[in-house]
């Protein structure tokens, strides 16, 4: 190919991008704009994991935590309001012990105010 | 509109100091200006449809902007042109493979705007030109890229980096991922071929 050709060639080769349609001009535009722009989006996806993640460890901490609160609520209220119906669950022999415990608590008193 | 609301917002944290360095932009924002264009014509005469073009080149774009924006832009010339061979190269390889699964897919009408329109109709108006001359100029345009399109994928595109953008044997050694003594050959077949296609650009 002669230099002549070559020449021709280029000059037709820059025309051609010169007279480049204006829609694909919009169009090219808009591309390098979404290019561009990603970047910003990107810093914006990488901040979804760690907030998702901090997110998740809150939420399972106040689980844990409310969900302890009921089981103490329930010990006490087992232990002191309704301490009757701890008596079916004991044996005979701790049940008279039970029953007693008043006696032995007057006994106890008593001695108490004798060596008092 | 949209486009200037967007581009105004990423150029300043990517602007770097380079206008010493006298390559014609000093932000990426400019580096793709400057090569968007001729960027979708080798891709569009490569690939003979205007719409895969234009995805390659977003595509290519978006690369860039995501992988390499930190780099010198010294460096983003070849690496641009790299990644759009890269995309050519896989649109190929896509479509070699759409054309095994489905052979039918080969005889399917190109409905591309390109093979529509007529090509007086795509030619911009010069004051300049006689209709006759923009009419001659749109046909050897239409031949070229015919004959481009024609090349094989390396000839083709040691002729577009090295014709079209100008780029040197280094520079398009290094693009092409290959030795600049590969480059001469395929730079001188490519020039060969098209010796014979294009007899019309023998002209003073």
């Amino acid at each position: 190919m002669t230099n002549q050709a070559i020449d021709n060639l280029q000059k037709d080769l820059q025309e051609l991008e010169n007279n480049t349609e204006a829609r694909d001009i919009f169009r090219l535009a808009q591309a390098r704009n979404k290019a561009l722009s990603q970047s910003d989006s990107k810093q914006r996806n990488r901040l979804f994991p760690a907030l998702g993640a901090s997110m998740a460890s809150i939420l399972l901490v106040s689980f844990f935590f409310f969900q302890q609160v009921p089981i103490s609520i329930n010990d006490e209220f087992v232990s002191g309001v309704n301490s009757e119906e701890r008596l079916f669950e004991l044996d005979d022999e701790n049940l008279d012990l039970y029953e007693d415990l008043d006696f032995y608590y007057w006994l106890a008193t008593n001695e108490q105010g004798a060596t008092g | 509109m949209n486009v200037s609301l967007v581009s105004k917002k990423k150029p300043e944290k990517m602007r770097l100091n380079t206008a010493q360095v006298g390559l014609g932009y000093n932000s990426i924002e400019d580096f793709l200006k400057t090569i968007e264009r001729r960027a979708f014509h080798m891709a569009r005469m490569a690939t003979g449809n205007a719409d895969t073009a234009m995805d390659i080149v977003q595509d290519s774009m978006f690369k860039l902007v995501e992988k390499y924006a930190h780099k010198t832009p010294q460096e983003w010339k070849p690496l641009f042109y790299r990644i759009l061979n890269s995309k050519t190269t896989d649109y190929y390889r896509r479509k070699a493979v759409r054309d095994k699964v489905f052979p039918w897919s080969k005889y399917v009408v190109n409905t591309d705007s390109d093979q529509a329109t007529d090509i007086v109709d795509l030619t911009a108006g010069r004051l300049s030109e006689t209709p006759d001359e923009m009419m001659m100029r749109s046909q050897r345009i239409d031949k070229l890229t015919g004959a481009v399109n024609a090349l094989p994928r390396r000839q083709r595109e040691a002729f577009m980096l090295r014709c079209w953008e100008g780029m040197s044997t280094i520079d398009t050694a290094e693009t092409m991922k290959c030795s600049e003594g590969s480059v001469k050959t395929h730079y001188s077949r490519a020039m060969h071929s098209l010796r014979d296609m294009l007899e019309d650009y023998n002209y003073d």
